[in-house]
């Protein structure tokens, strides 16, 4: 009973643990089996044809344009959230007058569904920009830019970053909370200038914080499906079709079910290598606080 | 010690918590079926219905279905995406009992081949309709849906705007060209085009490669290995067209959608405007008071062939709980009255016998399709399930980013031309 008890707290992680299994692990199961048939998401017979969708991936050249466009996206999103998200924590951390009032505005797109933040951007991009475009006559902005195979990519990133700034700027400006004030003071007195304050005694507590944000910010490039959805469908032409529309064209779309399977686990072996990576590499930095 | 049983608990009490809230939902929804059958022995049936433009008019209809039959009680279901939707609910046993499908499309024949629809043929469901509609749905022999209306496609002009510019219906490609041209230098819009939703330039280019050379052409080309896109006169001359159509329409025609389409259109901005007949609805809500028609897309000889299929068609899961009121519903969907109604409103011509269409803005379009050789089933009916909405994007793609090879190569992969 006595060891019985000691792994009591176990129990605690069973209600996670079971919701989970029903709606995570379960499911990938289901996917990687219909990966290896032939089923096409309209019948109800299918046959095993073994990793034959897989070597078939290897060869389109729609997954090596939307792999591109998908590391391309993530890429910047992870960078510029990171960056921005520390430059606006540390702007918002100073400002004493309507303290609250600045932070709740930053915070506020966060509230909101990125399906809803893509149509409202949409229109944005669609009616008001052109508008806007017309009465000062320059003729870039007088049509809609999401349409611009040059110019949607950006759009997309710009919009994606307003919604998913948010809250990395909430746990930055935590994060430098949690700053001691004796350090800083501490390295002042040693005759640190601004710079080296941040880098040497800021940042050290930043690197849990970064850890998080970066992984977050990965996964959300990787996987944008729900924005590029309300804003570009994918297009113009395939120039915004992120590896996960592409899975959902494919599966429902398309009807080819099972290569849309074998892609997505594709997707999850890249994300999961992508995490592995990011956490061994930094935690090397983090603080011992 | 003490806290040690606390935390047993607490542990226990989410975990049965958890599994609780699962299970009584589930019993709810058992009784709650029990309750509908036992009052009065009302049944309900599910019809699920994937097109918007019909909705209020089938809300009439099943008003007027109920009160004929008060033990049956019909729920209609119209879902944005209805195509994903069904298909995800047919394919985890949760097939509605009615459900509007596309029976010309290749995707209900393989679903209809997998038994999920209800096999109607000895039925009299079909008594109504005319046969030469429904002989080229069947399946393996068998009919599996009862089709209701027509859809066609061609190019709506706004008649009002051509008699004060003093312009002529073109009827072959070449005046169709000096048409735009002529509209242009007058300072109007020639074509209301919407690049941005690939549908409609999937069906714009169907028209075109019906048209550029002939329909049977067409079809020879998709079906065979060995002809290649870059090689094919028709594919050629579909490319050709597209450039025209897009150097005459508005300059945002890549960012724009359906609706802006039709807007540009009805507020006699764009002078013509290559839709289906179902935009007629549409056209009417965005405020059209000029006086609109449509003329067939043409080819060089001036006999162009339109484009068409079966538009709302009606099929019963082989699964229903209640297929004799399915049926029932069915059945009163083909009477003549219904179907009256539904022509003077929706206005796409009916495939039921003795029912005309009284729509004097499509009459020019509509009356071809009953006209022998001037009327072609959209040739992706013939195609793999799928491979019309890819070529909606692929062609969309060509019109926004004007890389010709991309598209060659994409159609020679697609269709099997390696």
């Amino acid at each position: 009973m006595k060891n019985f008890n000691r792994h009591a707290h176990y129990f605690f992680t069973l209600p996670a643990l079971l919701l989970y299994a029903i709606f995570f692990i379960y499911p990938l199961i289901n996917g990687f089996l219909y990966s290896l048939t032939d089923w096409d998401g309209l019948s109800k017979t299918h046959k095993y044809i073994g990793f034959d969708n897989y070597s078939e991936l290897l060869s389109d050249g729609r997954i090596r344009n939307s792999l591109g466009f998908t590391f391309r996206y993530a890429l910047l999103l992870i960078v510029l959230t990171v960056v921005l998200g520390v430059v606006i924590a540390l702007l918002l951390n100073r400002v004493k007058k309507f303290q609250s009032f600045f932070r709740t505005t930053y915070f506020f797109p966060a509230v909101l569904s990125l399906i809803t933040v893509g149509l409202i951007w949409n229109q944005l991009f669609s009616q008001a920009l052109p508008a806007f475009g017309k009465a000062i006559g320059s003729e870039m902005l007088s049509k809609n830019l999401l349409s611009d195979p040059s110019w949607a990519f950006y759009g997309v990133l710009f919009v994606s970053l307003w919604q998913g700034l948010a809250i990395p700027i909430l746990l930055f400006l935590a994060a430098l909370q949690s700053v001691p004030q004796d350090l800083l003071e501490a390295a002042s007195l040693d005759g640190a200038n601004a710079w080296q304050r941040f880098r040497s005694v800021v940042v050290p507590f930043l690197i849990p914080t970064l850890n998080m944000v970066v992984i977050l910010s990965a996964k959300n490039g990787i996987t944008a499906f729900d924005i590029i959805v309300a804003m570009t469908g994918g297009g113009p032409g395939r120039t915004t079709e992120s590896v996960g529309l592409l899975v959902y064209n494919f599966a429902f779309k398309e009807f080819k079910f099972s290569y849309a399977s074998a892609l997505a686990m594709i997707l999850f072996v890249i994300i999961g290598l992508v995490s592995i990576i990011q956490i061994r590499s930094s935690s090397r930095y983090e603080v011992n606080a | 010690m003490r806290n040690k049983k606390a935390t047993w608990g607490v542990a226990l009490l989410a975990g049965v918590l958890l599994l609780s809230g699962c299970g009584s939902k589930a019993n709810n929804n058992v009784a709650a079926n029990n309750n509908s059958e036992s009052e009065g022995n009302q049944v309900t049936i599910e019809l699920f219905n994937q097109k918007s433009e019909i909705k209020d008019y089938m809300e009439q209809i099943i008003r007027n279905f109920e009160e004929e039959n008060p033990n049956i009680k019909v729920n209609q279901v119209q879902v944005p995406d209805s195509r994903q939707v069904l298909y995800s609910r047919m394919a985890s046993n949760d097939a509605p009992d009615i459900m509007s499908i596309f029976p010309n499309e290749s995707d209900f024949r393989t679903q209809a081949e997998s038994d999920y629809f209800l096999d109607l043929t000895d039925t009299d469901l079909l008594a109504n309709v005319d046969p030469t509609y429904y002989e080229d749905v069947k399946v393996n022999g068998k009919d599996y849906s009862v089709p209701l209306t027509m859809n066609a496609y061609g190019i709506f002009y706004n008649v009002t705007k051509f008699n004060e510019l003093g312009l002529t219906v073109p009827t072959t490609w070449g005046e169709l060209e000096n048409t735009a041209k002529a509209i242009k230098e007058k300072g109007k819009i020639p074509f209301a085009t919407s690049f941005k939703d690939a549908w409609t330039a999937g069906h714009l280019t169907e028209a075109l490669i019906t048209n550029a050379e002939n329909p049977e052409a067409a079809a020879k080309f998709f079906a065979d290995p060995a002809a290649k896109a870059e090689d094919n006169a028709g594919i050629q001359k579909m490319i050709t067209q597209m450039d025209f159509i897009r150097d005459y329409s508005q300059a945002d025609a890549a960012g724009n959608g359906y609706n802006e389409a039709v807007n540009l259109f009805a507020t006699g901005e764009a002078l013509m405007l290559p839709q289906g007949i179902w935009a007629v609805p549409v056209i009417d809500m965005a405020g059209m008071e000029d006086e609109y028609k449509m003329f067939p897309v043409p080819n060089d000889s001036g006999a162009g062939v339109v484009t068409g299929g079966i538009d709302y068609a009606l099929a019963i899961s082989a699964e229903t709980k209640h297929p004799e009121e399915a049926k029932k519903f069915v059945k009163f969907m083909t009477e003549q009255k219904t179907a009256q109604f539904l022509a003077d409103n929706e206005k796409s011509p009916s495939t039921v016998n003795g029912v005309k269409a009284n729509s004097p803005q499509t009459e020019d379009v509509t009356k071809l399709l009953s006209e022998n050789g001037r009327f072609q089933p959209w040739l992706h009916f013939d195609w793999k399930a799928g491979l019309d909405s890819s070529w909606g994007t692929e062609t969309s793609a060509y019109l926004i980013i004007k890389d010709k090879g991309a598209l060659e190569s994409w159609i020679n992969k697609e269709f099997g031309k390696n």
